[in-house]
């Protein structure tokens, strides 16, 4: 055992962790772990394995779980060994139940009565073991058992106990709130614990409960505030420090709940603007901790009520972010932008190219992250771009859940943004090649209802425009290899409806091209169905017209086949089919009538089209229809007279059964039940529309009374996203549904109006829609950046072309938005030098000049941070990896901190720190709440009494300290501890140490995965 | 297919932690919501297929199924831990730095093998930094001097109760 360094396990374990390490293939390693299962299996159950023992092999239970084998024979034992009354093998045993049981496993009833007991113990380690236990293993009906012992932790004279108190408090409020309900106000007092750390804590539970409702706590503003504002200037205890940055972990938490109290609150958010600026001023943008610390505050300052200065320093801060080398900036640049244009959406055009780098980026991580940002930001002026990219990152996806995600999003700005349903259906077609059958049905039924409904115009002329082009691009996709079943669907029903109707194909082609998708895709029973659908209702079109239907013969074999499916749903078509095939034009016509997928059909519910029906059988004797509810607990009992069934019904017999006489007419005559045609499914409704149809035509001439509300596409639920019933949120500049291009002009310059950029947005004016800008743009090459990138930049953001066009879209989005904040950028911008006379007479060379302005990177003037006191950091940030800057710093940390420390004098050292503070701060303008332990101090001997500043009564009386009973024993255990040199504090950053571990591992016979096998040495030396 | 993979309603924040060696074999694993061993072996093989292939120059994040996967090399482990997406990915980052350079500060400059052979060790150290996926507000210095006083006390445990007992035998007498 000393050879290998103290590693504190036995041979055998070792053995067994080096072998693992050996092994050279997954098989080799599974058969390792197996046979070790075997052995501990067998040895757990031994009878008088020593206690030690057992520990060893609950540790081996753990490591054969960590590689990710079933251990749960061993549990049992885990959950004894909590049990044991050593703290070295209790410890071992609560390790092992937390990491192998969660909170609904069977065995967690056998523990709680030790939890129960280890929380009273007068140790502290077995007290927080115990609380650490509590936190993973408890649930809704375990805690009750176990609350008043927490509770009563929260007065622990260890800080460390009462830390973990809270925590545990905070996870009873996360399982069940009601649990924990009444101690709602316990989360507000221990703010003002005097440990940091305990502070901390409860600013976990409080985050969860401003979460969920932020008006209870709004009182709390000033305490957040005044504990921020001590924590940036540094008068917590050094301890805390992170990188020389104070409590950074604190900090961020409070920005948090900050930016949830702030959120739509003018006042409460005013409060919170210097600290806020504090906050900025004082955070490293050299470091990363000083940088999540910023990109919290951007999160903070962009969700609470705006303020015009703060946002100006987000904005600055985003923009260091975008320029940064490192790719952990640039990503949180990306978020951080997202952020700041929701309020200032001229933001974004100064970062236009940093996007499109980043959209290009061989990362991946950050090109999704680009592609969330532009989702945000799409307009009806840059959908078409955007969704070209977006659907070329879906091909190179492989993984469902992210194909779905983005599927459904290219699908929404579709919907929203379309700027023609030529693209809109070239857009889906796309995504169901890609995304197939994770699109779901809707979107399917939603593209058939756009191509039956039209743009939503009489513009018959353009339907049937846009029909044709639909099937012509569905009998090009059909050469496809292979085809989702949504997009086949779609294709068939497409062809079915409109594949005959412009007569360039004939009928037998494209019953041809049917015949062969069903054939191709056999074992799908839907497509077979859309299929033969079509098939009739292009027979159907045919006979209408006046024309021989001779199937070809193709067509004859699958109809046979289909007559003989299994699926009656199938055979039931193919039936139809026939059927129509023997009936007269004019009947045909009425079942089947030439593009009538989106009439209106009546549904008549009383069915009085049976009435005569219904009395000339009334009339032969029939009996009347009873309801169903009436007929219940009757069909097993064969009555004579009507009478005696109605008595029947409500009363128990006691005489016996009449013999049955001889069935009476069938009642079933006239109820719906007897039509030959059972209901189709809702999905299939051309099939059903069409027997319905059939049935009505046969009894009766009016084919619209019989009503099936199922015939038609399903639209309900569905808004109208077309042409002028266009949604509020696709900018009324839109370009986007062609028959606006004319008026289109005229629309900019009313809207233009305030914007800043008269002289852009009259180029603009001039030239008319995009596409003739772009192809302006693609005339004139950029000498400084790439014209593919400046072209893309143009059309994402509207570019400086468009930028007259944004504005005004942005201004027709503040004045719909009454909420919307001030736009910060506005005000500050110094007026552009615009000619007025250019302003209807720009020549093609103005343009260009226009278009090269953003080749440059944002003019420093559109954003004039004059104000000294905001740190212009962005300028002087040092390219390199801030993490190796500080991992430099760590080392000289890491020795000093490396001489042995007597832990009591360490930790009264904290204390005193943390009090030493109050004496300077109680002068200050804001009381600070951990000051309140000693201003409150005299007064809050008398318990719970308020304290006069801001109403939290002091909970630890610095009194309580000396008077508690755990104080000596404690003192006296530490004694014991600090009295032995520990040595694993001592053990610093040596280079022998590491080489001895080098030695070691060789002995053992583990080659680490690295050459190197000190994770530090090339970090931290 | 994706529903084990939707986290469970309360809001942990760190959902589990990872430490996968280059070779994808697993050093720690450590779940805050509730995953089964089945899940468990699915999601490490899903993420370390995707950790390892990432080149060195690009970002210290992915998104994973709804998931926000934080992870960080050092030397020849990666440390991951998944988070909700709304976190702050950079603050993320830094608490497996603080992590790390607890553990280096525990075993004196860590290498993966004290991980190895020392993985209980690793947990009780984790058990100090994050608990029910939160962070606990602590300096390294408590953290090390919490574990050094549960070894140390472990070690003396034995000595302290029979010499307790010793006195109060001789109390007695």
């Amino acid at each position: 055992m000393s050879s290998q360094g103290g590693w504190g396990s036995s041979k055998e374990f070792l053995d067994l962790v080096k072998s693992i390490g050996e092994a050279k293939s997954k098989a080799e390693e599974e058969r390792i772990v197996a046979a070790e299962i075997e052995m501990l299996k067998r040895r757990i159950v031994e009878p008088d394995v020593p206690r030690k023992k057992m520990k060893e092999y609950i540790i081996r239970l753990v490591y054969v779980e960590m590689l990710g084998h079933d251990a749960s024979f061993g549990y049992i034992q885990a959950v004894k060994m909590t049990h044991d009354d050593n703290l070295l093998l209790k410890r071992s045993g609560y390790l092992a139940v937390t990491l192998f049981l969660n909170e609904d496993h069977d065995l967690i009833i056998l523990i709680v009565n030790t939890i129960q007991k280890d929380l009273k113990s007068d140790n502290y380690l077995v007290c927080c073991a115990a609380l650490t236990a509590v936190c993973k293993l408890l649930n809704e009906e375990t805690i009750p058992a176990v609350l008043p012992q927490v509770v009563e932790l929260l007065a622990h004279p260890k800080e460390l106990v009462r830390k973990k108190a809270v925590m545990a408090l905070h996870r009873f409020h996360q399982r069940s709130p009601s649990s924990v309900s009444h101690l709602i106000p316990k989360f507000r007092q221990i703010l003002c614990d005097k440990d940091p750390s305990v502070m901390s804590a409860a600013l976990c539970a409080l985050f969860d409960l401003v979460t969920a409702d932020a008006n209870a706590y709004r009182n709390l503003t000033t305490s957040f505030v005044s504990i921020l504002k001590q924590v940036v200037e540094h008068r917590l205890s050094k301890l805390f420090d992170y990188h020389r940055t104070p409590a950074p972990f604190i900090q961020i938490k409070i920005l948090k709940i900050l930016a949830l109290l702030g959120a739509g609150e003018k006042h409460t958010s005013e409060n919170m603007y210097s600290v806020l600026a504090e906050v900025l001023k004082r955070s490293d943008a050299a470091s990363n901790i000083g940088n999540a610390i910023l990109y919290e505050c951007i999160c903070t300052i962009t969700t609470i009520h705006a303020s015009p200065r703060l946002l100006e320093v987000a904005a600055e801060i985003t923009s260091r972010f975008l320029k940064s080398e490192n790719h952990n900036y640039k990503y949180m640049g990306i978020d951080a932008l997202g952020r700041v244009i929701k309020i200032n959406p001229d933001f974004a055009e100064q970062h236009q190219l940093a996007v499109i780098d980043c959209l290009e980026d061989p990362d991946d991580t950050l090109k999704r992250k680009t592609l969330d940002l532009l989702y945000k930001m799409t307009k009806s002026s840059n959908v078409e771009v955007i969704v070209e990219h977006m659907i070329s990152y879906m091909r190179t996806l492989n993984d469902a859940h992210n194909k779905t995600e983005l599927a459904s999003r290219v699908i929404e700005l579709a919907e929203r943004f379309a700027p023609s349903n030529q693209w809109f259906i070239q857009t889906m077609n796309q995504v169901f090649e890609l995304a197939g059958d994770l699109v779901p049905p809707k979107v399917a039924h939603d593209l058939m209802r756009l191509l039956a409904e039209g743009a939503g115009e009489d513009d018959e002329e353009a339907d049937s425009l846009l029909r044709s082009s639909a099937v012509e691009s569905y009998l090009h996709v059909l050469g496809e290899p292979k085809l989702p079943s949504v997009l086949l669907q779609v294709i068939c029903w497409v062809l079915g409806e409109y594949g005959t109707a412009d007569g360039t194909h004939s009928a037998d082609d494209i019953i041809g091209r049917l015949c062969d998708v069903a054939e191709s895709h056999p074992g799908d029973i839907t497509v077979k169905g859309y299929s033969i659908t079509a098939i009739t209702k292009i027979c159907a079109f045919e006979i209408s017209a006046g024309r021989q239907v001779d199937l070809i013969p193709e067509c004859r074999t699958f109809i046979e086949d289909l007559l003989a499916s299994h699926s009656t749903d199938l055979q039931q078509r193919a039936y139809e089919l026939q059927a129509i095939l023997a009936l007269s034009p004019e009947t045909v016509a009425n079942i089947l009538p030439m593009d009538a997928s989106c009439e209106d059909i009546e549904v008549d519910r009383n069915l009085s089209f049976l009435n005569e029906f219904v009395e000339s059988a009334a009339a032969n004797g029939a009996r009347s229809y009873m309801p169903e509810n009436e007929r219940s607990g009757m069909s097993t009992v064969v009555t004579g007279t009507h009478e005696q069934l109605e008595s029947s019904a409500h009363a128990l017999r006691f005489e016996a059964y009449e013999v049955p006489k001889p069935a009476a007419p069938p009642p079933i005559a006239a109820a719906p039940a007897a039509l030959p045609f059972p209901d189709f499914e809702e999905q299939k409704p051309e099939s059903s529309r069409s027997l319905r149809k059939q049935l009505a035509a046969d009894r009766e001439p009016d084919a619209d009374s019989l009503n099936p509300e199922i015939v038609r596409l399903r639209l309900d639920g569905v808004q109208k996203k077309w042409g002028r019933y266009s949604q509020p949120q696709s900018s009324s500049t839109s370009t986007s549904s062609l028959d606006r291009r004319g008026d289109h002009g005229s629309d900019q310059v009313t809207q233009v109006g305030g914007g800043h950029r008269e002289a852009v947005a009259a180029s603009s004016i001039e030239s008319g829609p995009v596409s003739e800008l772009r192809q302006i743009e693609r005339k004139k090459p950029q000498p400084e950046i790439s014209t593919e990138k400046q072209r893309l930049a143009a059309s994402l953001f509207g570019g400086p072309t468009a930028s007259g066009r944004f504005s005004g879209s942005g201004g027709a989005k503040v004045s719909s938005r009454p909420g919307t904040v001030v736009q910060p950028a506005e005000k500050v911008l110094p007026p552009r030098p615009s000619s007025g006379g250019s302003k209807e007479k720009a020549s093609d060379a103005g343009i260009s000049k226009q278009i090269a302005a953003p080749s440059i990177p944002a003019p420093v003037d559109l954003l004039d941070m004059s104000d000294d006191n905001v740190p212009r950091v962005m300028t002087t940030a040092p390219g390199n990896d801030p993490f190796k800057q500080l991992e430099g710093l760590l080392e000289p940390v890491t020795t000093s901190s490396a001489l042995p420390v007597p832990p009591q004098t360490a930790s009264m050292d904290l204390m005193s720190l943390y009090d030493g503070n109050p004496a300077p701060s109680a002068t200050g303008p804001v009381t600070t709440v951990p000051d309140l332990v000693s201003i409150a101090a005299p007064s809050s001997s008398s318990g719970a009494s308020q304290s006069s500043t801001n109403g939290f009564p002091s909970l630890m009386d610095l009194g309580d300290l000396s008077a508690s009973p755990f104080v000596e024993l404690t003192g006296s255990v530490q004694g014991q501890a600090s009295s032995k040199p520990m040595s694993q504090l001592k053990k610093g950053p040596s280079r022998q140490d590491s080489l001895q571990k080098d030695a070691a591992s060789r002995h053992v016979g583990v080659t680490p995965t690295g050459t190197n096998p000190a994770l530090f040495q090339d970090l931290f030396g | 297919m994706l529903q084990y993979y939707v986290t469970d309603t309360c809001s942990v924040r760190i959902h589990f932690v990872l430490l996968i060696s280059r070779q994808g074999k697993v050093r720690l694993t450590k779940w805050y919501s509730p995953y089964s061993q089945k899940e468990r072996t699915k999601v490490i093989r899903e993420l370390s297929g995707m950790i390892l292939s990432r080149g060195p120059k690009l970002c210290n994040f992915i998104e994973w199924r709804g998931l926000k996967v934080v992870y960080k090399r050092y030397a020849s482990l990666y440390f991951c831990m998944c988070v909700d997406t709304e976190d702050n990915e950079l603050e993320t980052l830094e608490i497996i730095h603080h992590y790390v350079e607890i553990l280096d500060r525990y075993f004196g400059n860590v290498c993966e093998l004290d991980l190895i052979f020392n993985f209980h060790k690793a947990y009780y150290i984790l058990d100090e930094v994050l608990i029910a996926g939160e962070l606990q507000e602590s300096s390294k210095k408590s953290v090390a001097r919490v574990i050094a006083a549960q070894d140390t006390l472990i070690d003396n445990a034995k000595e302290q109760a029979s010499s307790l007992s010793n006195m109060i035998a001789q109390a007695t007498k």
